[in-house]
Formats: C-alpha cells, sequence, structure tokens
C-alpha cells in the first residue's frame, strides 16, 4: 500500500509536449518501495513519454518529479539522467553490441574493475546468464537478452527501474517464466519499478498496481482486480477484456434491467448517481448458456480456443459473446438455449 | 537464355571487370626491376614518407571535419541543423585541385590576404619581418584534399550515428555515464566500422591523388607512378608501386575486421529523434563550425571561381571549350550506359539463379571502387599492352600491318577503367531497386509462362527505370569528373573536362577555365542532391 512515508517516486501534476504537441498532461503518480507500478494504455497514451520524463530524457513543462523527497525535474530545473540513479531497459533491450554480456553488465558500475567483475558476475548468477559471459549479445535469444538487460540495469544499484514493453520481444511460450523471475529478482533487490505495456496479461502478472493511462492522464489507478471489475470508463473495460454492451436502466431494488433478459441480478454500486439512460457492461464469462428447445436464444457462431469456447448468440434484436469452460459440451450452431446471467457487481456507464 | 547462361554472362563480365586487378598482382612480380631498384634507391622512401604524411594528416583532418558535424546533425538539435546536413555535403561537388589553386591564390605570398597584411601592418618584406603560414606543402594538400574528401565520412558517420539510435544511448546515460564518456564509449566505437570504411575510401582517394598533389609540388607514390609510366614508360615499376599503395589499403581494412572478432555492430533503428538540444554558446558553436566547414569546403571556392569567370568572360568563348565538353559527354554517356547494362545483368542473375555464386560477379566487379584511380589505370593499362603486344607480333607474323595500339591507344582504354572504377555506384544503385520489386512478381510472370528475357524487359526494367536513369546519371558525372585515370589514360591530344581544367590548373591559370570548373562543381551537385533526398527518405 502506498502511503506518504514510503513513497520511492512522485509524479505531481506533469506535462510534456513532443514536437509541440501535449503528450502528458498533469498526470500524477505515486510509487512505493519495492512496488511495481505498470502503466497500461493503447498506444499514443503517454505511457513511454511519462518513462521518459522520469528518466530525465524529456523536460517538463509542468509539474513536478521527485525521488525520495528530492527534485529531479520540474519545468526549471532538471538533474541530468546520468545522476538520477534511474535505469530504464527499453524494448529492443538496447545492449551494446560491441561489448560482451560481461563488458555491458560492467558498463555502469563505478568500481575497481574486480570489484566491478564480481558484482556483474553475481548479478548475471542471480538473472541465470553466468555461462553466458563472453557471449556477444548477437549470440543471444531475446529472452536471454532481457536478461542481460535487467543484470545490466541493476548493476548501478538503481532506485528506481524503469522498464518499456520490456515482454514484447520475449517468445510467448518464455514469457511467463521469465516475468515471474525477473519480478522476483526485483523484489530480492527491493527494487522499485515502473513498467509500461499494452498487453494486460503482462500487467497482471508482473504488477503490484497498474495505472490505465488515457490521452496522457492517469484514468485509474489500483490493483488488477479493481481495473477488471470496477473500470471507472468504457475504454478502460473493453482494454481489460472483451464484453458484451447492453442498454439497460436501474431498477428500485438497485438492480439493472434491459430488453430480452429482464432484471439482471447484479447490484449497482450505491457510491455513484446514474440517469436512467445507462449501458451496462457484462464479460462473456459472466453469461451462461443452457441448452432449451424452447430457449428464447439462438447459437449462431462459435470458436474454440482450448482453454475457453466462444458462443455467439442472438437474443431478439441483440447479439451476446458467452464464454465457457472448453470442456463442457459443445452446443451445435442453430441450438435454442437460455441465458443467465451470475451475479456481480455492474459496471455501468452513461449512454452517450 | 535459361538461368545457366544469365549465369556464364554474369561472370565472364566480372571476370573482365576483374582482370586489370590480376593483372596488376602478377605484373608487380616481373622481373624487370631496374628503374623500380633505381627509384628504391633514390626517391621512393622519400615519397613514401611525403605519402604517409598526407594520408595520415587527410585522415585526421577530415576526421576531425566530418566526425563532430556528422554528430551533431544526428544526435543534436541546433540553429540551422535542418539546412546543415545538406550543405555540409555540398564540398563533394567541389574537386580538390580547384580548392588547391583557389586557396594558394588567396593565401599566397602575392595573394590578397598577405597583400592586406602587410598593408595594414607595414611589414618590410626585404628583412622576413613577419611570418606567414606555407600552404603549398604537404599539411596544405592534406587540408585540401580533407576539406572536399570530408563529406563521404561526413555521410557515412551519420548514417551510422542515425541507425545507432538514441535507445543505447539513453540507456549509457542511464547508467550514469556523461554524454562525452557515452559519445565515447558507445557511439564511435559502435560506428567504427562504418567509420573506418569512411577513412579507407578517403584513404584510397588522398592516394590516389595526383592533380592535388602535383600542383603543391609534394611528391608521393602517385608521382612515382605517373613518373614510371609517363616518363619512362616502365609498366612494370608502376604496377609494383601501384601494388605497395594497394597493400596500403587493404592492410587498414584487414587490421579493422580482425580487430572486430566476433562483434556485431549493428544495431538499426529507425524511430530517431534528436537526443540533445544545444542552447547558449553550445548550439551557436554547433552552428558556427558546421557553417565553417561548408564556407571553406564549397562557398568560398565557389564564389571565388565565380568571381574568376566574371573577370575572365571574354575567355569563355574558347572553341577548344566546347569540344571537349562534347567528346567527355560521349565518353561518359558510353561508360554510364555500358556500366549500368552491366549491373542489370548482375543483379538480374542474383535474382533468377539459385546458384550458390549468383551473387558473387556483383561483389567482385564493385571492388575496383577501393582502389585509387591512379592504381587501376595502371592495372587497365597491363592487359591491354599484352594483348596489343601479342597481337601485333600475331599480325606481323601473318604478313599484315601491325595494327598498333589499338586499346590503351585509344579512348576505349578511358572507357573501360570508367567501366571498372564506377561499377560499383551502378551496382548500388540498380540492386537497391531490384530489391524493392517483390519476388511474387518474378513467380506471377513465370506461372504465366514468360521467359527471363521477357521478365526482364517486359517487368523488371519498367519497374526499375527510375534507378536505371539515376545509375547512368551517377556514372556519368562520376565519369566527368575523374581526373587521374583520365590523365594516365587518354590517347594524344584528347582531353576531358577535368583534364582540360586541371591543364589550366598546373599552368596556375585557372581563371582561363574557371567557367569549365563550375560546369564541373554543377555536374557534381546533382549526386549530392541524390543523397540529400535518399537521406531525409531514410531519416
Amino acid at each position: 500500500m502506498t502511503t506518504d512515508s514510503n513513497i520511492a517516486l512522485q509524479l505531481d501534476h506533469i506535462s510534456v509536449s513532443y514536437q509541440q504537441k501535449p503528450v502528458l498532461d498533469k498526470l500524477s503518480l505515486r510509487i512505493a518501495d519495492n512496488e511495481i507500478m505498470c502503466l497500461l494504455g493503447q498506444s499514443g497514451s503517454g505511457k513511454t513519454t511519462a518513462l521518459k520524463a522520469i528518466a530525465g530524457l524529456l523536460p517538463l513543462l509542468h509539474g513536478e518529479i521527485r525521488l525520495n523527497g528530492e527534485v529531479l525535474s520540474s519545468a526549471k530545473h532538471c538533474v541530468m539522467p546520468e545522476q538520477r540513479g534511474i535505469s530504464i531497459i527499453f524494448q529492443d533491450f538496447a545492449l551494446f553490441p560491441h561489448m560482451t554480456v560481461l563488458e555491458n553488465v560492467c558498463f555502469g558500475i563505478k568500481a575497481s574493475a574486480q570489484v566491478a567483475n564480481e558484482k556483474a558476475k553475481a548479478l548475471l548468477a542471480l538473472v541465470k546468464m553466468s555461462d553466458y559471459e563472453p557471449v556477444y549479445p548477437s549470440e543471444l535469444s531475446g529472452g536471454q537478452q532481457q536478461r542481460v538487460a535487467i543484470a545490466r540495469a541493476l548493476a548501478t544499484d538503481p532506485k528506481v527501474l524503469l522498464l518499456d514493453e520490456p515482454f514484447s520481444n520475449v517468445d510467448h511460450h518464455l514469457k511467463e517464466q521469465l516475468m515471474l523471475d525477473i519480478r522476483k529478482v526485483l523484489k530480492q533487490h527491493h527494487t522499485p519499478a515502473i513498467f509500461v505495456t499494452h498487453s494486460k496479461e503482462e500487467a497482471f502478472t508482473f504488477a503490484d498496481k497498474l495505472a490505465f493511462m488515457e490521452s496522457g492522464k492517469v484514468i485509474q489507478e489500483g490493483i488488477a482486480e479493481s481495473l477488471y471489475f470496477q473500470p471507472s470508463s468504457a475504454s478502460l473495460a473493453e482494454s481489460m477484456g472483451e464484453g458484451n454492451w447492453l442498454k439497460v436502466e436501474v431498477t428500485e431494488d438497485g438492480l439493472t434491467k434491459c430488453p430480452y433478459l429482464g432484471t439482471l441480478p447484479t447490484s449497482v454500486p450505491n457510491d455513484q448517481q446514474y440517469s436512467s439512460t445507462l449501458r451496462q457492461f457484462i464479460r462473456p464469462n459472466q453469461l451462461v448458456l443452457e441448452a432449451n428447445p424452447t430457449g428464447n436464444a439462438e447459437v449462431i457462431e462459435q470458436t474454440f480456443n482450448g482453454e475457453s469456447r466462444y458462443y455467439f448468440v442472438r437474443l431478439g434484436k441483440i447479439e451476446l459473446r458467452v464464454s465457457t469452460v472448453s470442456n463442457n459440451v459443445s452446443l451445435p450452431n442453430g441450438s435454442l438455449v437460455d441465458v443467465t446471467v451470475l451475479s456481480h457487481r455492474a459496471i455501468l456507464f452513461e449512454r452517450t | 537464355m535459361n538461368n545457366k547462361k544469365w549465369l556464364i554472362l554474369a561472370w565472364a563480365t566480372s571476370f573482365c571487370l576483374i582482370l586489370p586487378a590480376l593483372f596488376l598482382l602478377a605484373q608487380s612480380f616481373a622481373p624487370d626491376t631496374e628503374l623500380f631498384d633505381h627509384l628504391w634507391e633514390t626517391v621512393l622512401p622519400d615519397y613514401i614518407v611525403n605519402t604517409l604524411q598526407l594520408v595520415s594528416l587527410v585522415l585526421i583532418f577530415s576526421a576531425l571535419f566530418a566526425i563532430p558535424v556528422a554528430w551533431l546533425v544526428a544526435m543534436c538539435d541546433f540553429p540551422g541543423k535542418r539546412y546543415f546536413q545538406w550543405l555540409l555535403m555540398l564540398p563533394l561537388a567541389m574537386p580538390a585541385y580547384v580548392v588547391a589553386y583557389v586557396y594558394t591564390d588567396l593565401f599566397d605570398f602575392a595573394g590578397p590576404i598577405q597583400r592586406v597584411l602587410r598593408a595594414l601592418f607595414q611589414w618590410d618584406v626585404a628583412i622576413g619581418q613577419h611570418w606567414f603560414f606555407e600552404i603549398r606543402n604537404v599539411p596544405g594538400a592534406a587540408v585540401m584534399l580533407a576539406l572536399v574528401l570530408y563529406p563521404y565520412l561526413y555521410l557515412i558517420a551519420r548514417t551510422a550515428f542515425l541507425e545507432q539510435g538514441a535507445h543505447l544511448l539513453q540507456v549509457s546515460r542511464s547508467l550514469g555515464q556523461s554524454p562525452w564518456q557515452s559519445f565515447k564509449r558507445v557511439a564511435v566505437p559502435l560506428c567504427r566500422p562504418a567509420i573506418v570504411v569512411g577513412l579507407v575510401f578517403i584513404g584510397a582517394e588522398a592516394l590516389g591523388d595526383f592533380a592535388t598533389v602535383h600542383y603543391f609540388a609534394v611528391n608521393t607514390l602517385t608521382t612515382a607512378v605517373y613518373d614510371s609510366w609517363l616518363g619512362h614508360g616502365s609498366l612494370s615499376a608502376a604496377a609494383k608501386i601501384s601494388i605497395l599503395m594497394l597493400i596500403g589499403v587493404m592492410a587498414i581494412l584487414a587490421v579493422e575486421r580482425w580487430q572486430r572478432g566476433r562483434q556485431r555492430y549493428y544495431h538499426k533503428y529507425t524511430g530517431q529523434t534528436a537526443l540533445f538540444h544545444l542552447s547558449g554558446w553550445q548550439a551557436k558553436g554547433a552552428s558556427a563550425y558546421c557553417a565553417l566547414l561548408v564556407f571553406a569546403g564549397f562557398i568560398l571556392p565557389a564564389l571565388i571561381l565565380l568571381s574568376y569567370t566574371l573577370k575572365s568572360m571574354s575567355f569563355n568563348t574558347d572553341s577548344q571549350l566546347g569540344v571537349v565538353l562534347l567528346q567527355t559527354a560521349w565518353l561518359a554517356i558510353l561508360a554510364a550506359v555500358i556500366t549500368t547494362a552491366l549491373a542489370i545483368i548482375f543483379s538480374f542473375t542474383n535474382r533468377i539463379s539459385r546458384h550458390a555464386s549468383a551473387a558473387l560477379p556483383s561483389k567482385l566487379s564493385s571492388m575496383s571502387y577501393m582502389m585509387p584511380s591512379t592504381v587501376l589505370a595502371i592495372a587497365v593499362l597491363i592487359p591491354m599492352t599484352l594483348f596489343e603486344i601479342t597481337l601485333n607480333d600475331l599480325w606481323v607474323w601473318l604478313g599484315f600491318d601491325a595494327p598498333g595500339l589499338f586499346l590503351s591507344g585509344t579512348v576505349f582504354a578511358l572507357v573501360f577503367a570508367f567501366v571498372v572504377r564506377f561499377q560499383a555506384v551502378a551496382n548500388g544503385t540498380i540492386e537497391s531497386s531490384f530489391l524493392a520489386v517483390s519476388p511474387s512478381l518474378d513467380m506471377a510472370a513465370k506461372s504465366m509462362g514468360k521467359s527471363n528475357q521477357q521478365l526482364l524487359f517486359s517487368i523488371h526494367i519498367p519497374l526499375i527505370r527510375k534507378s536505371i536513369s539515376t545509375a547512368v546519371l551517377l556514372v556519368f558525372i562520376e565519369c566527368m569528373k575523374e581526373l587521374p585515370a583520365a590523365l594516365l589514360l587518354r590517347p594524344f591530344n584528347f582531353d576531358t573536362l577535368a583534364t582540360y581544367v586541371y591543364q589550366y590548373v598546373s599552368d596556375e591559370q585557372l581563371e582561363q577555365a574557371a567557367f569549365a570548373a563550375i560546369l564541373i562543381v554543377l555536374a557534381g551537385l546533382y549526386p549530392v542532391i541524390r543523397l540529400t533526398q535518399t537521406g531525409e527518405r531514410t531519416t
């Protein structure tokens, strides 16, 4: 949990322009000691720009960046990138191709050659790359390059580590294990980190906390579950996974109702005021299908992805997407079914 | 023609193009060493020292000029950067001997600068009251050559810095390295192969230069080659000296490659943005340094040339210039068309043939570009004279009149030398355009029953016609500018535009050929514009 006393990095209303276009608009964030924060969002939402501003690679127009209470950047003041103690890892890992793995890791260590070597070797052991010390980056796989980049970044004992889409160049089947390994290393080193991605799977696996960005602002910040189950915007809801949009009204009982499905067992959050014209977001796994020859819905298409089966169901004038676990018996196209909604907290937005 | 025949054609033509280099190598082992031994005992050691000094200084000056501006233009934002990125290439269009002439005229004892200084400070010349630097020496020649050759290195280094990308330097800084340390430890080592290629190219040009060093009375190995062949008629001695020069170029390349070992430098990145936004004195300094180079390498010589032309308008009615222009043009067109046609044969063969050796003809025929043109001219003469002597003997033996020097004594030698020298220029242009044509077009044409020739003439040539005209134009201009090979190989009483201008330079009368010199500069501007456009597209 982030409290005032354990804040490592603090961004207060920072604004950044790139080629005269505003990219970050009064962005505020707080990252606690030993916390891994994920900046999530679509391309162009300002995630990478935020990282570069934190690293001191882009100047601020407004606002302030503080690290352990010390001002790093403001509109009038900027600590040089090399004096910040903030390491950055890019999507392409940016390993120096003219240096071996060991030389890459030693690069930033300010100590005698012997001490630097020992430290680099220890870090390479930590990321399981000891066998590759004399190897050049071009001879490594994406996952191996990633591990070396992490070791190199940690070698300078950074106060914060920044990672820009670090897993996008790693093979899919290696990704999850690599994420867990690197997370473990960061936690062992007590290094707070901010990483940027547009993949919710990566964000959920790697981060302690997520901040969803849109148009240079943080729209919502919190743990993965809160962003997934209580998204504060329609775009965030859709970014967290596909779903069905239904036109609904709130009933007097604090539930919602819609045509064809009637009253839904979804409770309306009572901390918000809603108008009568709403739309509700229901995820495919919050709907259940049951074969019924007299059912009012019809299966029109289905896809199978191994872990689950997706059905496209027509109910009156609406089309719904429903997911079931794949080992369930398949319902043939054209079969009639009943659609029921599982009880959950409603995700509601005003109709635009 | 099937694939095999195309492969044979490509190999046969590329073999003809590398023949001079092979003969040069063989000739250097020939026993006729009397002249070479004499030169070795008398002037050659001095010439070697002069050459080493000249080439080293040209390389040092070129590096000092080119690398900082390449870095500034690639990585920094400063006033005028947009214009400097192409203005810095303009000196490429200026022949070094013209620059040498102009600066000598400017800084010589009788030149305007010394005259003004003498008048201003009332220096008494008779008692040696003042010191003024001497321009007609090895360092002077090196500066002149570096002023027009640095753009080669600038262009290569700028591209290398751009492709290196900002990430490596940003990471370096986030690892605690200052901008200077990042430049020294990351940017320059990473660009080393590119820098070495640029320097080797400049070294080869400096090594092959005859006009500038001759004008400055600096004797180098090139002088020895000219003296051996034109003065003493000894091809063997000229070949031996040429081989010495070639070994120098090869040695630098080999050392760099050996030192590089397993390292891979390639790190292509294309989202480049300026990394450092310069302001205050840094920004002013950057703009001033770039401006100084453009001024010294192009603007000042161009202005002086223009003033010569205006002053000597009456000389420009010289009817000989028209003849020279015409014969230079047809010579250059002939060489350009042959070179481009050969480049098409090489690239097309490489495309259609699945044979592992299909890529070699193009590579082999491009190798001569690294050969200093003086060396190349000597290399071209060896097989030609050998062939002529054999044929003449045969003709006489058969009872006919000997045909004489029908190759080396005619423009054939010149055209052949131009083709060998500039094949790489055409190969590069044509190869890249062929790469842009999707291989599926070939498959589609073949599936419709088209032959190789139909594929080439109805699909490829229409698609790459712009590149074909570019290749023709680039080679045409290079031929027009080429001096050392033209001086050695031109037939008696035959001038190209470059030799015409050079003759006036060596007679200290450039004013009379200033208009012709301007024509060479204007022609040289075209490739610069092309390079600028290509550079802008890549960035």
